[in-house]
């Protein structure tokens, strides 16, 4: 598996591919990254290249948007866990069922439940660089 | 069923953050209660802000305190309306089992109201109600939509964010800029104080959709650059930046729902939501309403952000429409 990718936005459709290609079906994808630096655009191309056709907007006030994944049926969940601000009100939403589900989980901000993280999570940060480039990196 | 002229409706909104209820009552809004203030009242102390237990907790109190507020007792209430969705499902849970139980109770109707056609039902509240058809722009935290209205209960969205919300831009610009979270207010009142004369590239979004997300990544490239030649650059034209971000997305949503009302050649629009608080936002609807000859809605604040009272407009008109659910209803998490 490859582990860090450079692109710009132009090169975003690719790299969800080959993530999409690296990753389990029921995968909880932990994706960090700091204000700005592209985690819902990635998240977005993810869905979207899932063959999901919806309006996809940013989960960080619902906190959790729930799809469809067109072929195999299963559930796509987009998390954002900005406005939470401890693992307490994560645990109060119900998240260890889908920590351990079936779903294909995207989240994003998800530090405050790093201690959940079990053999399903994958670690995945993103930063920006000069002229309006992204790192993506496994960690 | 014999139903009423004037039925007592108790309303329960608990879809995202907030637990609420409403009663309402021959046209009359009796009482409009949130979980923060009613807990407060009851009993004191810090309430937690996001979670399903949160709702758990409060939801009898809310109920309970908004029935002591309207003079009403558990027997009066003829018909039981809940938010359906879309929202938080374990929230929304709390919510509609709560009202499932009690409208079976009480044997009463069971009304499931739309989170999103309520904000738009909330201009109904108070007067001067808008005439059909007319067009609101629902901005909130999570909601971005420009609706065509042409009756209660046929609504069209016609736009909507197909990144951020409006609401979540100020916060997490408000952010960048140091300014902590939500910093919408925050951002209104420096901008009252400042002068936009920092540029933000505007999206080139087709139709009458909205995106946010660049706004974002530009004032951070903007703010980055600008420290590299002064590390106080943010603490030195604070005013300016946040006049500057909230010029543009104003800008942003003024030029969709102008191009909607030339679009729909409505005579009347509206704002409702919780960022039709934001003043500037205020203003330049006025003043687009007086440029484009439209008559201009906006409810009371207390209507604007998450509350029972709208969903209990909306089920009055569901009540007298005879639109009732029954006792399979289940929550959706997305519209």
């Amino acid at each position: 598996m490859l582990k860090e990718w450079v692109f710009t936005l132009q090169g975003i459709d690719k790299i969800a591919k080959e993530l999409l290609h690296s990753l389990p079906p029921d995968s909880k994808v932990f994706l960090s990254g700091e204000m700005g630096a592209g985690k819902t655009t990635l998240c977005k191309s993810v869905i979207k290249n899932l063959g999901i056709d919806d309006e996809i907007s940013s989960p960080t006030y619902s906190i959790v948007n729930e799809y469809i994944i067109p072929l195999s049926k299963r559930k796509l969940r987009h998390m954002d866990l900005y406005r939470l601000k401890n693992i307490d009100e994560a645990l109060d939403i119900g998240i260890e069922d889908y920590l351990y589900d079936a779903s294909f989980c995207l989240i994003e901000w998800p530090d405050i439940i790093e201690n959940l993280a079990n053999e399903k999570t994958y670690f995945l940060n993103i930063s920006s660089m000069s002229d309006n480039r992204r790192k993506l990196v496994f960690l | 069923m014999k139903l009423k002229e004037n039925p007592v409706i108790l309303a329960i909104e608990s879809s995202c953050d907030d637990t609420s209820a409403a009663v309402f009552e021959s046209g009359k809004m009796l009482s409009n209660l949130i979980a923060t203030q009613a807990i407060h009242e009851q009993y004191g102390g810090v309430v937690p802000e996001v979670a399903s237990r949160a709702h758990q907790e409060h939801i009898l109190p809310v109920v309970d305190t908004a029935l002591k507020k309207a003079g009403k007792k558990l027997n009066d209430i003829d018909c039981v309306a809940v938010t359906a969705g879309p929202g938080l499902m374990g929230s929304l849970l709390v919510g509609v089992t709560f009202a499932k139980s009690l409208a079976l109770c009480l044997d009463v109707p069971l009304i499931d109201v739309h989170h999103m056609e309520a904000h738009v039902l909330a201009h109904f509240i108070d007067d001067p109600q808008p005439k059909f058809p007319f067009l609101n722009l629902t901005v909130s935290g999570g909601h971005t939509q420009i609706v065509l209205v042409k009756d209660f209960f046929d609504m069209k969205v016609v736009g909507t964010t197909i990144d951020d919300a409006a609401g979540e831009a100020f916060d997490k610009s408000g952010k960048i800029l140091g300014l902590g979270y939500p910093a919408g207010p925050l951002i209104d009142k420096h901008a009252a104080l400042g002068v936009a004369k920092f540029s933000f590239p505007e999206p080139q979004i087709a139709n009458l959709d909205f995106s946010f997300s660049g706004l974002k990544t530009s004032i951070l490239y903007f703010l980055k650059e600008q420290q590299l030649a002064n590390k106080d650059f943010i603490n030195e034209n604070l005013d300016d930046i946040c006049a500057s971000v909230q010029s543009r997305i104003i800008s942003i949503l003024i030029k969709k729902l102008t191009r909607a009302v030339r679009q729909y050649k409505v005579d009347e629009i509206g704002i409702s939501g919780g960022v039709s608080a934001n003043s500037g936002l205020r203003k330049a609807i006025m003043e687009t309403g007086e440029k484009l000859n439209l008559r201009v809605h906006i409810p009371k604040f207390e209507y604007c952000t998450d509350n029972a009272a709208m969903i209990a407009m909306a089920a009055y008109y569901k009540y007298k429409a005879g639109l009732f659910a029954d006792q399979a209803l289940v929550p959706f998490t997305r519209s």
